[in-house]
């Protein structure tokens, strides 16, 4: 039996069922990448005023990255974040099926991601370079700061693409048994917001980590 | 594709024609992100730029870039107003963190710097 309660006119209502909380649901999503922007944020801090301190340190530590792989992954994850979007529509237009292809994709294009950062902190590793290491602590402060702040961020992003493909299956499944429908879908939308999200913080990424070793810079 | 047709006889949110309209603005948004995202990685290869003009470039790509994901992707821009005011909120957060913390640095080891406690030298 619904429970009622009464609004300042005296007027009844229903009491609803809290998860059927669509807006409630969405609001708290939001809050949560607050939280998410602060982390990221925070490092992104640490970043620029090392960056302003060792300009030209950084400028020669982002050239040993490999741009083609990093270039690969953003693509990998624009990809990524289209596929993700257009599984939700199919699922709220009722087209589970395709719904559930798109989703699957999703969760490849993840794993591939993680592959090529695979390849590509292995291959820093073959160089000697993780944090802490001999080889790097040989080299300036910059550089030291440089390649910390890289796996740091680069780390918790990857991280956040394994909870992501969590997430992702676990939808899955909740789509296949039925928990998710073209009518109860916010959990999975707000699984699209935090893949989203996870794209952006690489959009941002890519310049700082990247990009700067293109930069004409003075004498080292 | 999954040959696997799963039919689905209940409700729906959206009408085939609405994700018809849906799936072509999601890949315009796409196109335009692949398009920013060549330019990105094209630019500082075929012109050459000092540190700051290609921050500046780049952090115009990526924001350009951004405002795409969250607006579209994220249907921010379709959201109701108390959900843009936190993601305003947070941004504004997170720029007056960079602007103390920026105010801090570049007055570190400065006359006026309180906390004249370190680093002399880099």
């Amino acid at each position: 039996m619904a429970e009622i309660v009464k609004d300042i006119h005296g007027n009844s209502h229903d009491v609803v069922d809290f998860n059927d909380d669509v807006y409630g649901a969405r609001l708290g999503m939001w809050f949560f990448l607050f939280t998410e922007l602060m982390l990221f944020g925070g490092m992104f801090i640490a970043y620029a005023v090392y960056f302003f301190d060792h300009t030209n340190d950084f400028a020669y530590a982002a050239q040993n990255m490999n741009v083609w792989l990093g270039g690969l992954n953003t693509v990998i994850l624009l990809i990524s974040a289209l596929t993700i979007g257009l599984s939700v529509l199919f699922l709220k237009a009722g087209k589970v099926a395709n719904a559930k292809s798109f989703l699957l994709t999703t969760i490849i294009l993840s794993i591939s991601f993680l592959t090529v950062k695979y390849f590509e902190w292995t291959a820093e590793f073959d160089h000697g370079i993780w944090p802490g290491s001999e080889t790097l602590m040989a080299m300036s402060n910059g550089t030291n700061l440089y390649f910390g702040l890289y796996f740091t961020v680069t780390g918790l992003h990857a991280i956040h693409i394994i909870l992501g493909i969590a997430v992702m299956i676990w939808v899955y499944r909740k789509i296949s048994n039925g928990s998710i429908t073209p009518k109860n879908f916010i959990v999975f939308e707000n699984t699209a917001l935090y893949w989203d999200y996870v794209h952006l913080v690489w959009v941002f990424a890519i310049p700082l980590f990247y990009m700067i070793g293109f930069a004409q810079v003075g004498g080292h | 594709m999954s040959a696997q047709v799963e039919k689905y006889t209940g409700e729906v949110s959206i009408t085939p024609e609405e994700l018809e309209n849906k799936i072509i603005d999601y890949v315009k948004i796409f196109s335009a992100l692949m398009l920013l995202t060549l330019i990105t990685f094209a630019w500082p290869v075929f012109v050459d730029l000092d540190m700051y003009n290609l921050f500046v470039v780049q952090f115009l790509l990526a924001g350009l870039k951004a405002y795409f994901i969250v607006a579209f992707y994220m249907h921010l821009k379709a959201a109701p107003k108390l959900i843009k005011t936190i993601v305003m909120c947070a941004v504004a957060a997170l720029l007056t963190f960079f602007f103390i913390v920026g105010i801090d640095s570049n007055m570190d080891d400065s006359p006026r710097d309180l906390f004249q406690t370190h680093k002399t030298t880099h």
